[in-house]
């Protein structure tokens, strides 16, 4: 039997504006769904042209495409300002070593 | 000097020693790097044999059952990672790809892994020696032949009786794959159905038994695979299937894009391309990864063996 996902829509994805940085609190399952979400805020941040801070303390999930994202938003920055990722989820530290060796760290310093 | 990548034919394990530590020692005198994946316990008697040599770290040693053990990760993930590595030198490496105690559903990959081999280094100065055990696999000799140039047996080299275009090798083995006695759940999905599709794979995951850290790597495989299995050729609908049986869990994804790229999921794209990641970081996590492409769309279908 077939069902259709339906009932399961995307996750909602919430981007929150940090206080006192260039930045945002993430909250959800990051994926090709809702990543847009993700990158319209991004796009935003970046055009200030200094630091940009992402607190990933509450993401479950991140895909290869949101690594890519936050590598390419990285790059963007550099070299006026950087891209701090606090409590990078699982899935972005292994990916990033694996599939992005040698990149220079978008990983913050855990406080 | 180029490629040269040959197997060697052994029905003993003299044979089989007497080969690889030739070459080895043949490399290291050289001055030569010298990779060595095999599955055990063939692995521990050629270190041990080589123990005087290996001493100095010019041998690296992998256990091809554990590194290599879904055989679409040899290539990009154990070959290439050590070729690179060594690229200022003539790297020398004994592959086994195909042992006794694979799965009848590896062959497929592994001989495909051996005929991509041909297209991925044929331009690097390297050395491969893939030995086969033709007294327990001789149904494996012509493919043996098909994937290697240059055949080795009792010390003695010859060309190949059958050596075909990798291509050609990769697209006989495109194959329907055989159709599981039962599916648990079979579910269509679009891009906004991907956290459900990835939600679904872990509940099923952990009725089947596997555990929290590989049902987590599932999960990443198998979003990579959907997402490509709903954007390719362009945004729409793909299907899922998920499936348990006594030694596996299995995750089907059907879509309408074909794979044109033989090389896709095998190699590593460099740091600025943006595409092309997804098959890649599948081969690295999941133990099998089938797949059956054509005209009308691609199957991939993503397997973890259960303990």
């Amino acid at each position: 039997m077939t069902n259709t996902l339906s009932e399961v829509r995307a996750e909602r994805l919430a981007v929150t504006p940090l206080a006192g940085v260039v930045g945002f609190a993430v909250r959800g399952e990051i994926d090709q769904s809702n990543r847009s979400i993700l990158a319209g805020a991004l796009r935003g941040a970046v055009a200030q042209g200094g630091d940009v801070h992402l607190d990933m303390a509450e993401v479950n999930f991140v895909d290869v495409g949101t690594v890519a994202l936050l590598v390419e938003v990285a790059e963007r920055l550099r070299p006026r300002g950087e891209l701090l990722v606090h409590h990078p989820p699982y899935e972005l530290s292994y990916l990033l070593s694996t599939l992005w060796p040698g990149t220079a760290s978008i990983e913050a310093e855990q406080q | 000097m180029t490629l040269a990548h040959e197997a060697l034919f052994y029905s003993t394990v003299d044979e089989f020693l007497e080969g690889t530590a030739r070459f080895a020692r043949d490399a290291l005198a050289a001055g030569e790097p010298v990779l060595i994946a095999v599955a055990q316990p063939r692995l521990d008697l050629l270190r041990d044999l080589l123990r005087k040599q290996a001493r100095f770290g010019a041998i690296e040693f992998v256990d091809m059952a554990k590194g290599g053990r879904n055989p679409n990760r040899i290539l990009p993930w154990l070959l290439r990672s050590y070729v690179e590595r060594h690229c200022d030198r003539r790297p020398h490496i004994i592959g086994e790809p195909i042992f006794v105690g694979r799965r009848p559903e590896e062959l497929g990959p592994c001989v495909q892994h051996e005929a991509l081999i041909n297209v991925v280094f044929a331009e690097r100065d390297t050395h491969l020696l893939c030995p086969y055990d033709v007294a327990h696999l001789g149904h494996v000799v012509p493919y043996a032949e098909q994937t290697h140039p240059v055949v080795r047996q009792n010390g003695v080299g010859r060309d190949s009786r059958g050596y075909t275009d990798p291509q050609t090798v990769v697209a006989l083995l495109n194959q329907p794959l055989p159709e599981p006695e039962r599916v648990d759940d079979t579910i269509a999905f679009d891009v906004r159905g991907l956290p459900g599709v990835r939600h679904l794979a872990a509940t099923r995951a952990g009725l089947a038994g596997l555990d929290e850290n590989r049902t987590g790597d599932l999960q990443l495989a198998l979003t990579e695979v959907a997402t490509n299995a709903v954007t390719h050729p362009c945004e729409g609908a793909a299907t899922l299937r998920v499936w348990s049986q006594s030694d596996r869990y299995v995750c089907e994804v059907r879509g309408a894009g074909e794979i044109a790229d033989i090389m896709a999921g095998r190699i590593v794209p460099g740091p600025d391309t943006p595409r092309g990641r997804g098959l890649l970081v599948a081969n690295r996590l999941c133990d099998l990864v089938q797949t059956h492409t054509s005209p009308t769309g691609t199957v991939t279908r993503l397997t973890m063996w259960l303990p």
